[in-house]
């Protein structure tokens, strides 16, 4: 115990508390960039999920209940999105009506292009089945769709979408 | 004056001092009943800080580590994104005038059951670039990330292709849909298995 007497000195007690600070600003910033990294991570899982729920909703429709179809699609929509679509279906829905429209959207592979805590941009192969008076049976039209998706109230919505 | 009659209240104040110091020093006894719980408490800090040290450093290694962890698979994910990506343009973009090596490259960043199968369909695709005059060239628009670990990932690749060929001597714009496993083999990052997602 003597020899460790030093410990008691005020010197060596500066020092423990320097020490214990360190150590604790280290651990707070390596938490930090682990919990970024783990929040991008949860967002680029969540937004994937999301994509493919939205894409069915906002690329199928039936002329029959068009107007829930657009219902449907427009919760998954926000920002300047949400008004393109509108405006989009509103057009649309002359024609899908006349030609007896319906349009069944599927996803069948979905990737994250770049994932930030706060705007995910994701990669979807769609195929759109579609039958309507011109065509006989079904017709499949393969697409390539990203989307850019960001959190509203907890929930990832379209602000943009385009055929690439 | 207020000055000299400060200056004159201090001696009895010296006296008391004096008094203090008279005070005859405790027995040997005594004195370490008395010394030993100051020295006890001495101790508290350093021992209360040491305590913390050890527990912010425990706390700062298991935390530093899974950021490590975190940044391995960051880095892993990217390495596996760009090697889809390359592997895409090297396996669109083939032409007569250069297609051994061209076909060659798609070989060296192949593995597994891709490379079983590509190596064995090579001479009759060789054959059919030459007999055509092809001249196809392949950009990527997109990749997305599907799933992926250290070790392994599935990619999606979104290309276009633009193919010159005796047919269309002008070039046809073509799309594809692309979908690549990835995985690590021997420090490099190879082809398993690439697909058309219909």
């Amino acid at each position: 115990m003597r020899r460790l007497s030093w410990l008691t000195t005020r010197r060596a007690v500066v020092a423990l508390a320097v020490s214990v600070l360190l150590a604790l600003a280290a651990a707070g910033g390596a938490w930090s960039q682990s919990d970024r990294a783990s929040r991008r991570e949860a967002a680029g899982r969540d937004a994937l999920a999301a994509a493919t729920a939205a894409t069915a909703a906002l690329f199928s429709y039936d002329y029959r209940t068009f107007a829930a179809s657009v219902a449907n699609g427009q919760q998954f929509a926000t920002g300047a999105f949400a008004q393109e679509y509108a405006e989009t279906t509103a057009t649309l829905r002359a024609s899908a009506e006349k030609e007896q429209a319906v349009v069944r959207a599927e996803v069948s592979a979905a990737g994250v292009v770049t994932a930030a805590p706060d705007r995910v941009e994701v990669l979807l192969y769609v195929n759109q089945y579609r039958r309507n008076t011109n065509i006989d049976g079904e017709k499949v039209d393969q697409n390539r769709v990203v989307l850019i998706l960001v959190p509203v109230a907890g929930q990832w919505k379209v602000v943009a979408a385009s055929a690439i | 004056m207020p000055v000299r009659e400060i200056r004159t209240a201090s001696p009895p104040a010296r006296t008391v001092r004096r008094r203090v110091v008279r005070v005859p020093p405790p027995p040997p006894a005594a004195a370490e009943v008395v010394a030993a719980p100051p020295a006890r408490g001495r101790w508290l800090p350093s021992v209360a800080l040491a305590v913390l040290l050890v527990l912010a450093l425990t706390a700062a290694v298991m935390i530093g580590q899974r950021w490590y962890g975190g940044r391995q698979l960051d880095a892993a994910n990217q390495a596996a994104l760009a090697a889809a990506k390359q592997t895409t343009v090297d396996f669109l973009s083939i032409s007569a005038s250069t297609v051994d090596a061209d076909l060659q490259r798609i070989v060296g960043s192949a593995t597994g059951d891709f490379r079983d199968e590509f190596t064995r369909g090579l001479p009759q695709v060789r054959t059919a670039v030459v007999e055509n005059n092809v001249q196809s060239r392949g950009t990527v628009l997109r990749a997305g990330l599907v799933s992926g670990d250290r070790d392994s990932a599935v990619v999606l690749v979104a290309a276009d292709a633009t193919v010159r060929n005796t047919r269309a001597p002008e070039g046809r714009l073509s799309h594809y849909r692309i979908q690549i496993d990835v995985a690590l083999d021997g420090g490099r990052w190879l082809v398993s298995r690439l697909q058309f997602v219909g």
